[in-house]
């Protein structure tokens, strides 16, 4: 099963107005696969997110999860297939790290279920592998953006998703935070089966953990591959408009001539 | 050791809150029972238990050596205006914890969406035209039709504005108050009996106002506890709650709906007053809980609580000359700087 779609954007358009975001874009999410979308401010990854997640509809074109219309899809049964960490993270309400993870049961309890013990321990076992179970029962508002993220991430797997979408969900970690933020969940696709969606500023962290990479450019998918066969010099220039020099299967170092 | 600890505190906070809940429902039959007896005619607690045992179950017998006066001061006076009270209160409360999950705003209240100032503008209309006209205008049924066409008035002009999200009901909110706050100064100016009823007052409240009021803060908070689920996942966020399973469009609408009644009812029948719904799910929220599927029920058993006890104060210290949202502004807002400022100094900067 894995490597076969497990969502698919069919020439998706979306407009904001008379504003056009994104025009005919066509994306494949295979199961098992960790893909980063990448591209300048503006170029539509947010709202490309946005429309694999359902939380948009396309203007054009379709997004189909398992075969199936994502519109034709409830709320409820989306978000027991479909996990989504979105950038705006403001707390105004001192829920403790522990409920707020908790919350990753919603879609898949009924009104008035209470947590049982095994469930206590699940949420406990995916916020020691994210390092924020020490502050399990502190408020989400007492705590770092960096760490809020973290905790995010834990609802979204305690979500138990067969696709989980980021949008810049680990750009406040520090380096050590990212680096072993992206193991666990490179592990979690090995290991489950879940495929993650994720649009990523940091092409490092691109490069060196994506199975494929998707790049947008003014609305449009202009490039999709291995990061290996797609990110060369032309792509640089291409997407992101600088020079970069890439050390064979290590990485580049992106020159400054902006 | 650290593990058992946070498991353990989850446990434990919900136990906490039940049994603060049952402590609470505890403190506010004591103060209803203890507290009607309290005035000019003073009753001892045994008599006042037997008046109320007697008028509930009919059974007359037990009133026998009680003095006709006495019966009439609690059954129809003291105890209506208690009850009715506690039913506002509950009522306040409740609909502050649903506006604040709603708008994502732990600073908002029932007040915020200028439903109160609606209520205050039909019930101002209703005493001018009674004096003007020598009609009789219901004043809470014109107050709840304006607190309705507020609500009204308000969700079409968010919609027109670009959608039913918090950043414009709340501007669409202090539009139409700030329009309806001028008619009642006008208004204020030809009749003064309205500034008395605009401070919100308990004072003279019958058991037909609890028939009003109670039912539908009842069926309200009935309402409202069964979707709590939704309402915490709704207090993340839009885009959040739509990721966790909720139909937030309909849930929103829905609570604001039930939000919006409540407040119409109680500031129908009483005036206004402040505070308690932004105080109360605040001061729980800050120093018990945030899941709203125990903050809902709490806070209405603690609005109840500290509305009766505020009225009482008014009652008997002042010879219910003094509103009693006049006490609760006074006392409500210095607290609130209070509890702002410390809350403030917990909360991390970014």
């Amino acid at each position: 099963m894995l490597n076969s779609p497990l969502l698919e954007a069919k020439n998706v358009s979306f407009s904001y107005g008379k504003d056009k975001v994104l025009s005919d874009v066509s994306l494949v999410v295979n199961r098992g696969e960790y893909l980063s979308i990448v591209g300048m401010n503006g170029s539509g990854k947010t709202t490309l997110l946005s429309l694999l997640s359902g939380h948009l509809r396309p203007d054009k074109g379709a997004v189909f999860l398992n075969g199936r219309n994502l519109n034709s899809i409830s709320v409820r049964e989306r978000a027991r297939q479909i996990a989504l960490v979105s950038q705006s993270r403001q707390m105004n309400f001192p829920f403790t790290c522990l409920e707020l993870v908790l919350m990753g049961l919603h879609p898949h309890s009924e009104r008035f279920e209470t947590v049982s013990d095994e469930q206590l321990e699940k949420a406990r076992e995916i916020m020691e592998s994210t390092d924020v179970w020490r502050f399990a029962d502190k408020p989400i508002t007492e705590i770092s953006g960096g760490e809020r993220q973290r905790v995010v991430l834990s609802r979204a797997l305690m979500q138990n998703p067969s696709l989980l979408l980021l949008d810049e969900a680990v750009s406040e970690l520090d380096i050590a935070a990212k680096i072993s933020m992206m193991k666990l969940l490179l592990q979690q696709v090995r290991k489950t089966g879940m495929s993650v969606v994720s649009i990523h500023h940091d092409l490092t962290t691109v490069f060196r953990f994506s199975d494929r990479v998707a790049a947008l450019k003014l609305g449009s998918l202009a490039e999709n591959g291995t990061p290996e066969k797609l990110m060369t010099k032309e792509f640089f220039k291409d997407v992101f408009s600088v020079d970069a020099e890439i050390l064979s299967n290590k990485g580049f170092i992106v020159c400054d001539n902006i | 050791m650290k593990d058992m600890d946070a498991l353990k505190k989850y446990k434990q906070s919900r136990k906490k809150c039940f049994l603060f809940g049952l402590a609470l429902a505890a403190a506010i039959f004591l103060l209803i029972t203890y507290t009607v007896g309290l005035g000019a005619m003073e009753l001892t607690y045994p008599d006042v238990l037997k008046i109320i045992w007697g008028k509930i179950s009919g059974n007359e017998e037990v009133l026998y050596g009680i003095k006709e006066g006495a019966i009439a001061v609690v059954w129809k006076i003291r105890l209506p205006r208690i009850i009715c009270g506690a039913f506002v209160g509950a009522g306040l409360a409740t609909a502050g914890v649903i506006f604040q999950s709603i708008l994502q705003n732990p600073l908002a209240d029932p007040y915020t969406l200028g439903i109160s100032t609606g209520a205050a503008f039909g019930a101002s209309l209703a005493i001018l035209l009674n004096m003007m006209f020598g009609i009789f205008l219901s004043v809470p049924v014109t107050a709840l039709a304006f607190s309705l066409l507020t609500l009204i008035a308000v969700t079409a002009i968010s919609m027109r504005g670009g959608g039913l999200v918090s950043s414009n009901l709340i501007i669409a909110g202090i539009i139409v108050s700030a329009i309806f706050s001028a008619g009642i100064s006008f208004m204020k100016m030809l009749a003064g009996e309205i500034v008395y009823w605009i401070m919100g007052s308990l004072g003279s409240k019958t058991w037909s106002d609890v028939a009003l009021v109670a039912p539908v803060v009842l069926i309200g908070l009935a309402v409202s506890q069964f979707f709590t689920s939704d309402l915490n996942v709704m207090a993340l966020g839009e885009s959040d709650a739509e990721a966790l399973g909720v139909n937030t469009k309909r849930t929103r609408f829905m609570y604001l709906a039930l939000g919006s009644c409540i407040t119409a009812v109680c500031v129908s029948v009483c005036g206004v007053i402040g505070f308690i719904g932004l105080v109360v799910p605040h001061l729980l929220r800050f120093s018990l809980t945030s899941d709203n599927r125990m903050l809902m029920p709490l806070s209405a058993l603690f609005g109840a609580f500290l509305l009766c006890g505020a009225d009482n104060v008014t009652r008997l210290i002042s010879n219910g000359e003094i509103p009693v949202g006049v006490l609760t502004t006074l006392l409500g807002g210095p607290f609130f700087i209070y509890i702002f400022v410390r809350r403030k100094g917990s909360v991390r900067a970014e």
